[in-house]
């Protein structure tokens, strides 16, 4: 298949690469091993830069083709005379322009010769010269997928089709009326969960309700507690969950400033990578993981505050975990073979909303609470102690802009970055009834004291980049199919509706090639699309 | 050594402020004005010391997978190269001293050759 192919202007020092860079893009599509893509730049840079050099113009055609990249430039004169002396290292015609320029070094064309498996050259006087090469390619390595807890009930589904754009790594579809999420590509936020009308895509508790009993030690994140309206404080609903009858209750806000406070110490030390991100949603791991790969040294090596207070509270009793979504859902009932019962906010509502009407005498003014603002809380968890250290960003597109001017280098002013899939952090998920910033804003009020407990867990695996997009293992497959895919991009209208139940041609054009769709899912395809799909 | 040690050792003038790629570690360098060597020899994750002040620096610099250019003996580029290296990521630093004394001072701070 022919993937590039690109005019080169004779003299045009300032447009030089830009043929081979493209080589570059569709060599990392097919997931090409970097040491290999290295090379093949390297060739095809000095092949585009003779033709700027020494001649009058000419073009870059690279295709791929079974398991190698083939590369041809020609130009239109005024050709070579001695290809021996031209092939001889140090041996150059460059002009005064060119070696002021730090070309005409004469090594161009053994640098080619170096880094190919194939490399042939033939060149007429007056026509112009031929030059092509060969790469032999090798995939790069593979990592496994990833686990999510957001579940289908694919019978609820109106086809309101939210999802398919809401989701932020294009992980879902709904092909004949059933909604699916490719489970390499999803990064286990709730995006799609938040606009989802009928309530098809959602995530489940590993129990219904909450079951208190004297050896239950229940662990609950701080907007769970601030889901009662404005008359009753985080304090009141703790010692109502206390009642019920449970042996202990944590909170996890001090593990969560715990952690903050370990990530502000690795983040002055030398070892990091800055602005340093802190684990602190799973979703966000899980993003860097699957579409920033380059940032996972900047990713902070701990757990976050809700997972280390699983791991010290671990065999302590029977554990409950209130999770607040479906990353935190994965994180707590993972590998370990050692898992908590995990409920819902809902059902930490349920099992307190009775109490709260029984015992209407203990309500608590708001006002009173605050009054006791110098709780030992610690100045750690206050976040105006560390504004210019600790940067918080909530929100899916939010984080994504400020991932990718980390990336593009753009973030040095930054030092310590706590990025959360959802608005307003862990007060945000759309599991939660409250309007997340009034929910935050009655925690900040009046919270209870901190857990003394609390202190900050390493994580013991290394972060590891995910297999994200990946057409096949098999590098001869992998380029077939990248053909395929290309050519029916081609015929679609490329408007990126999503009627057809992805979230893009693009998508779409991939979905087929790889079979989760019939070739004529497009409802808005040109007639002609039939013949390019051949 | 980190971009950041070397830069302040050597007196740099730091002329990409946006880029966060002070932290990163640097063992290996290359000396050169002719960007074919460069494009041969020079060291992935390593740092060039060149003359050369042009576009095609930043390109083979790109393509080289080069952390950072030294712009020797009050060489400095112009906006338009210091924007793309900005853009892809390429560090530059721009010193009064010549490239050989930049060298001898690199191997110092403990900078090689690459293998």
């Amino acid at each position: 298949m022919r993937t590039v192919c690109r005019q080169i202007q004779g003299g045009g020092y300032e447009e030089g690469g830009a043929a081979s860079r493209l080589v570059k893009e569709q060599l990392k599509r097919i997931g090409a091993d970097p040491a290999v893509v290295r090379r093949a730049m390297i060739a095809a840079y000095e092949a585009e830069m003779n033709v700027v050099i020494h001649s009058h113009g000419g073009e870059l055609r690279a295709w791929l083709e079974d398991d190698c990249l083939h590369v041809e430039v020609t130009d239109t004169g005024p050709g070579i005379p001695n290809i021996d002396q031209a092939m001889s290292p140090g041996y150059s015609t460059a002009s005064a322009k060119a070696r002021e320029l730090g070309f005409g070094a004469g090594m161009g064309l053994p640098n080619i010769r170096k880094n190919t498996d194939e490399f042939a050259i033939e060149s007429k006087v007056g026509e112009g010269t031929r030059l092509s090469f060969t790469i032999g390619l090798k995939p790069q390595a593979l990592y496994g997928s990833g686990r999510n807890s957001i579940r289908i009930a694919a019978e609820k589904c109106r086809q309101s089709l939210r999802c398919v754009h809401a989701c932020p790594t294009q992980a879902v579809r709904v092909f004949r009326g059933k909604p699916d999420i490719l489970d390499y590509l999803c990064i286990d936020c709730s995006a799609c969960i938040a606009v989802c009308p009928s309530g098809t895509l959602h995530v489940t508790g590993t129990a219904a309700e909450l079951k208190p009993g004297a050896d239950t030690v229940l662990v609950v994140p701080p907007a769970a507690l601030v889901q009662f309206g404005p008359g009753v404080s985080a304090e009141r609903v703790l010692r109502e969950a206390a009642a019920l009858g449970v042996g202990e209750v944590h909170v996890t806000a001090a593990w969560d400033a715990a952690l903050q406070q370990a990530v502000l110490e690795y983040a002055a030390s030398e070892a990091s990578s800055r602005p340093v991100i802190s684990p602190v949603c799973p979703a966000i791991v899980n993003l860097v993981e699957t579409r920033f790969p380059s940032l996972i040294s900047h990713l902070a090596p701990f757990v976050a505050g809700f997972e280390a207070a699983h791991r010290v509270l671990n065999g302590r009793g029977a554990l409950v975990f209130v999770a607040l979504c479906p990353c935190q859902r994965t994180a707590l009932t993972g590998a370990d073979s050692a898992a908590p019962e995990v409920i819902l906010p809902a059902a930490f509502s349920a099992a307190i909303f009775p109490r709260l009407k029984s015992s209407a005498g203990a309500r608590t003014c708001p006002e009173t609470a605050a009054a006791g603002d110098e709780s030992p809380l610690g100045d750690a968890t206050d976040p105006r102690v560390m504004r210019s250290e600790v940067l918080r960003v909530g929100g899916l597109q939010h984080v994504i802009n400020v991932l990718e001017a980390i990336e593009n280098g753009l973030a040095g002013d930054l030092s310590v970055l706590e990025l959360y899939a959802c608005d307003q952090g862990c007060f945000g998920p759309p599991l939660l009834a409250s309007d997340p910033h009034l929910a935050l804003w009655r925690w900040e009020a009046a919270p209870p004291p901190p857990d003394p407990e609390a202190r900050a867990v390493r994580r013991a695996a290394a972060f590891a980049p995910r297999r994200g997009l990946r057409l096949d293992e098999d590098m001869r497959k992998a380029i077939q199919k990248l053909a395929r895919i290309d050519k029916l991009q081609r015929s679609l209208p490329g408007s990126d509706c999503g009627i057809c139940g992805a979230p893009s041609c693009a998508a779409l054009a991939e979905d087929t090639v790889l079979g989760r769709v019939a070739a004529d899912a497009c409802p808005r395809q040109r007639p002609t699309g039939e013949e390019d799909t051949k | 050594m980190t971009l950041r040690d070397i830069a302040e050792r050597l007196g740099l003038s730091r002329l990409t402020p946006e880029l966060a790629t002070e932290a990163a570690e640097i063992t290996e360098g290359y000396v050169s004005d002719l960007l074919s060597d460069v494009l041969a020899n020079g060291p992935k994750g390593g740092l060039l010391v060149t003359v050369q002040v042009h576009l095609n620096v930043i390109a083979v610099a790109v393509h080289a997978e080069l952390a950072a250019v030294i712009f020797a003996a009050d060489r400095v580029p112009d906006e338009t190269v210091r924007a793309r290296a900005v853009q892809e990521g390429v560090a530059l630093y721009s010193a009064n001293a010549s490239a050989f004394e930049l060298v001898g001072r690199l191997w110092e701070l403990g900078v090689r050759a690459p293998e």
